[in-house]
């Protein structure tokens, strides 16, 4: 609390108070500055724009094509992409990726907007099919390594995945959650996730990846094959064969397991209905075509309320009143992100054995009647 | 709208002139001014418009019947009204769904089941600050130190852009009395204004967003995914972001207050070099601390009377000051923390005086000691302001004193994380006469050799940022 001048003003030293006469002397000496008036404060404001924009120029070209489809992204283009050709023909733009090179964040204005097609048989499946595999095993000596990523709606409910996977000690983290904010399948431009899962399975190997994207994706779709509007017939078939796409580039090796996490309820009950809902079925439908690849962990009934609809309370069997979903009535409270963790891991489990080396270490003890060595607790918190 | 984003930048280079030259023409200027503050409030959500609209009619018509009032006792009734209302407003929006879902769970624990009907209520943005400041209105012109300006005086005080969303907050007598002074476009303090502004993006841009994105929110969000140095280490990195965040914010918005012709008062001075509890709240958040002093802790009845009682104001002021920041008992531990010690401040002193002890000489080593217990303990509180719940700061406690954790791997601590942290910390240590000089050099270029300038600065803090623009912190607040 500021309170008035108190007893604790110290007495200062001799040295102190040499000092402290100094900084005075000086504050006494400020050198004056030089008052401006409005209009070279203006022109100030235009020449630091002007130069900021040149300078900046990769980076604003991506923020122009990132803006929603429409006559501002139009606009947004049309200004951004001479002012990049300038700056790019008088080598303006360099200092940016010179300064992206040194803080090891090149590529970060890259433009992409190649998207993998399905490379399975469509057809589905009958009773010819081949029986499933075993199921992988995993245990605190060999765990699966989990990625966990994707969009806003992937940060709060992949830190609760992380918190409960760590408690199997089955599983080892690869890096914290790997979250782009506002990103999709359908402007590869903003974020091309394919490419960028490519990469991830390419340099950090993982066994399973929970992937949670799709709610920024009720849009235009632009880049490779891009269409609209979106929920047309068109949009459909194009939106679908990005899901394909994306699963099998991910899984198609058949040493990665995909957990897709589906687009939840949101407080725009028409926006649900209209759009999400033939997102979902279309990621469904994908992870259907590719048994024991890829998963897709349901949350619209999760998360529902007692009618079925959305809900941003919930009341627990025990009484208590626990709130699902912050209060723009899309993302969620950790209670929410919980019940979807619980979703996923029991996916997991489904997917893997994660617990059989359990009995394997009771028995060992029973039969050495040896105290019990506990698992090795350390998570695997390697950085990709 | 957010100050970071090329949407400001344009809406400020139509505005900044438009301002000036409807100055002279101070009616016109004013409507402008409201308009314009209302389309930048409203950017978030035209709807709130309505509620800033009505907490600036309500309170000017209170302060008005306040003031014509004939005897104590009706004053006093006008005030309790605006005081009930601004209240009431900000507790429906900030504490309903608190208080409902506590006061089930509490009625649940003791065996009476009830299911009211929860409602989430979307948190108009700032409701803190403008309701503070027109609280801050009316209880002035009730204890008579400042009579009710006109209406369009009132408007634009409350919705004045650059102090809507996140403060500083400023008191009327400060910012009132300005509308009437001559403003002369031709002495205008850019060269500070360009400091504030810059500096203010770098923290925020650079500073703030790399921390919460490199270490904080992950650390947090599990702790027991972490090394006890990781989380460490994260705590002190919160401690920088939220303080790069939130001086951030209020460097931008005297900045550009400054160009427009006002003054704001100041709302940090390097907190993290503060001495002791008392010192820290003397640099941090000024405005609120002041606030929270003169229309809580003095009504409360300040240090007046027994020892006894200074205390129990000093911690109902910082329990009220920890609910104000959220909906959450994190929150109140966090204000517990800062009053206990704030109390074990002013014990120590008075305790000293009268044993007549003075106090100890000021050496360096005592200094330094101080100013890193201080800090300590600043951030021992951040850990509750910040976690999502008592478990988690359980966890993230738990942690930094379990020596078999320690050294686990700790991939979140890069260089580019301790150079932030030291960029934060160490800015606050950079002397004032420095930046004096820094500003007046600057000053002395021509306007685009300036532009010039900030044109790099621009390069540097959109290179080093982290993409996308984070929500300033206190926004929510």
């Amino acid at each position: 609390m500021a309170k008035s001048k108190t007893s604790d003003e110290q007495i200062p030293s001799a040295r102190g108070r040499r000092r402290s006469e100094r900084h005075e002397e000086h504050a006494l000496a400020e050198p004056a500055r030089r008052p401006m008036s409005v209009g070279h404060v203006w022109v100030v404001g235009l020449a630091c724009l002007l130069v900021g924009s040149f300078l900046n120029a990769p980076g604003i070209r991506k923020t122009a094509l990132s803006q929603p489809v429409g006559w501002k992204r139009d606009v947004a283009t049309e200004l951004a992409n001479p002012l990049y050709d300038v700056s790019h023909a008088l080598l303006l733009d360099r200092l940016r990726v010179g300064l992206q090179e040194v803080i090891g964040r090149s590529g970060d204005d890259d433009l992409d907007l190649t998207l993998p097609s399905p490379t399975i048989d469509r057809t589905p499946s009958d009773a010819s099919a081949p029986k499933p595999p075993p199921k992988r095993a995993f245990s605190p000596t060999n765990q699966a390594r989990l990625w966990v990523g994707g969009d806003s709606l992937a940060i709060s409910p992949g830190e609760s995945v992380i918190n409960q996977a760590v408690a199997t000690q089955s599983i080892g983290i690869l890096r914290t959650v790997d979250g782009h904010v506002a990103t999709g399948l359908a402007r590869p431009e903003v974020f091309n996730w394919p490419a960028y899962l490519a990469s991830v399975v390419a340099n950090s190997s993982p066994d399973a990846m929970v992937l949670t994207i799709g709610s920024n994706d009720d849009q235009t779709m632009t880049g490779e094959g891009g269409v609209g509007p979106v929920g047309s017939v068109e949009w459909q078939v194009e939106y679908r064969r990005r899901v394909g796409g994306l699963m099998d580039s991910v899984t198609g090796s058949g040493d990665v397991t995909l957990f897709w996490v589906g687009v939840p309820q949101m407080r725009n009950v028409p926006r649900y209905e209209e759009r999400y809902k033939i997102i979902n079925e279309i990621v469904k439908s994908e992870a259907d075509l590719r048994p024991n690849r890829v998963y897709f962990v349901e949350t619209a009934a999760l998360l529902a309320g007692s009618d079925g609809g959305y809900a941003d309370f919930k009341m627990r069997i025990d009484g208590t009143v626990i709130r699902l979903r912050a209060g723009d009535g899309v993302h969620f409270e950790r209670a929410g992100a919980d019940l979807i963790a619980g979703a996923v891991l029991a996916a997991m489990h489904q997917a893997f054995d994660l617990t059989s080396w359990q009995q394997a270490t009771a028995t060992t003890t029973t039969t050495t009647t040896t105290a019990p060595k506990k698992a090795n607790p350390k998570p695997t918190n390697q950085k990709s | 709208m957010l100050f970071p984003t090329i949407t400001f930048a344009l809406f400020f280079m139509i505005v900044l002139p438009l301002s000036w030259l409807l100055m002279p023409r101070r009616r016109r200027w004013k409507i402008f001014m409201v308009v314009a503050s209302y389309y930048f409030y409203g950017y978030w959500n035209w709807r709130f418009c309505f509620l800033i609209a009505a907490s600036t009619i309500g309170n000017q018509l209170i302060a008005q019947r306040i003031f014509a009032a004939p005897t104590e006792k009706l004053k006093r009734r006008w005030l309790t009204l605006g005081l009930v209302g601004n209240l009431g407003v900000l507790g429906y929006f900030k504490y309903y769904d608190f208080f409902v879902s506590e006061a089930t769970n509490f009625l649940d624990s003791i065996g009476i089941h009830i299911s009211p009907e929860i409602i989430a209520v979307t948190l108009p943005v700032g409701i803190s600050f403008f309701t503070f400041q027109a609280i801050s209105y009316i209880v002035d012109v009730y204890r008579g130190t400042f009579e009710p300006g006109r209406f369009l005086d009132f408007a634009v005080f409350l919705s004045f852009f650059p102090h809507v969303v996140a403060g500083p907050i400023v008191r009327p007598s400060e910012f009132m009395p300005q509308l009437k002074e001559e403003h002369d476009p031709r002495q205008i303090d850019s060269s500070r204004a360009f400091f504030l502004i810059f500096i203010g993006l770098f923290k925020k841009v650079v500073i703030a967003n790399v921390l919460a994105t490199e270490i904080v929110d992950s650390v947090f969000a599990s702790p027991n995914q972490h090394s006890g140095l990781t989380i460490l280490v994260a705590v002190y990195a919160y401690a920088v972001q939220i303080y790069a965040d939130f001086s951030g914010y209020t460097d931008i918005a005297i900045g550009l207050a400054l160009l427009l012709g006002f003054r704001f008062p100041q709302n940090f001075d390097s907190p993290y070099t503060a001495g002791s509890i008392q010192d820290f709240w003397r640099r941090w958040h000024m405005t609120l601390s002041r606030w929270l002093r003169d229309y809580l802790y003095i009504p409360l009845g300040g240090n007046r009377g027994r020892s006894w009682r200074m205390y129990r104001n000093l911690m109902l002021t910082m329990l009220i000051g920890g609910l104000w920041h959220g909906a959450a008992w994190t929150f109140v531990v966090w204000g517990a923390i800062h009053g206990f010690f704030l109390c074990l401040d002013h014990f120590r002193h008075a305790r000293r005086a009268e044993l007549g002890r003075p106090d100890p000489p000021d050496t360096v080593r005592r200094r330094v000691a101080r100013r890193l217990v201080t800090f300590h303990i600043v951030c021992f509180a951040w850990i509750f302001f910040r976690a999502e719940s008592f478990e988690t700061a359980g966890d993230l406690l738990g942690r930094i004193v379990d020596p078999s954790h320690w050294f686990d791997a700790a991939p979140l601590i890069s260089v580019g994380v301790l150079l932030a942290i030291a960029a934060g910390i160490g800015e606050q240590y950079i002397p004032k006469h420095t930046m004096a000089r820094a500003m007046a050099s600057f000053s002395r270029l021509v306007p685009v050799a300036q532009g010039l300038v900030l044109g790099l600065a621009l390069l540097v803090i959109n290179t080093m940022g982290p993409s996308g623009v984070a929500p300033f912190i206190y926004f929510r607040f």
